[in-house]
């Protein structure tokens, strides 16, 4: 039961890392591109993570994957909103249908 | 869960495609952040299949090694504050505050 459970889990794990890596020949953009693996990717790693919250045997495991769940959760969109600023600080310009509605909304 | 082991494997090397031909250097770092997640997760489950549980030691300090090396990539590719002023993208124009 617990097995299938994992599965099920690691199943959905790697239909959204496909996501994310199809995401990167199907957008038009770098941003648009970032975007997508960036939530494949939270995805991913969230569901393989509790596949394993499930297999594993011991509770010092269990309190380690969590941790590395949080600290992942905390660290792929600060990397993802990085990679971006640096970017748009960079020049790199995203297709003409962006629209950046920032100072507008001061 | 060592197929999908195998899985991540071929969807390294599909990120990696994009990775050699991405006309910017945003590309190559979208597909750098890609590849160190994915072979961090391959690192966990290792650990469960092989039943040595100290590989999520080493799996962590591979995740946190890349976030890091990001950082610095990044850091090195754009010097001097990260303040949004872009002459030519529409909408982060202008309102720079002259700091002496």
């Amino acid at each position: 039961m617990l097995k299938v459970l994992a599965s099920i889990c690691f199943i959905g794990s790697f239909i959204s890392f496909g996501l994310g890596a199809l995401s990167l020949f199907r957008f038009p953009d770098s941003y648009t591109r970032i975007h997508g693996l960036g939530i494949g990717e939270t995805m991913g790693v969230a569901l393989a993570g509790l596949g394993l919250l499930i297999l594993s045997p011991d509770w010092i495991i269990r309190l380690k994957l969590i941790f590395i769940l949080f600290l992942f959760w905390m660290i792929n969109p600060t990397m993802t909103h990085l990679i971006m600023k640096a970017g748009l600080l960079h020049g790199v310009k995203p297709v003409d249908d962006t629209r950046l509605r920032l100072r507008e909304e001061r | 869960m060592l197929w999908l082991i195998a899985g991540l494997m071929c969807l390294i090397l599909v990120v990696l495609i994009r990775g050699i031909i991405g006309p910017t250097v945003l590309d190559r770092l979208i597909a750098i952040n890609g590849i160190t997640t994915m072979v961090s997760v391959i690192i966990l489950l290792l650990a469960f299949a092989r039943g040595e549980y100290g590989f999520v030691d080493i799996a962590f300090v591979f995740m946190l090694c890349g976030f890091v090396g990001n950082l610095w990539i990044l850091r090195v590719m754009t010097p001097g504050d990260w303040k949004l002023d872009l002459p030519g993208i529409k909408g982060f124009e202008g309102d720079r505050e002259e700091v002496d």
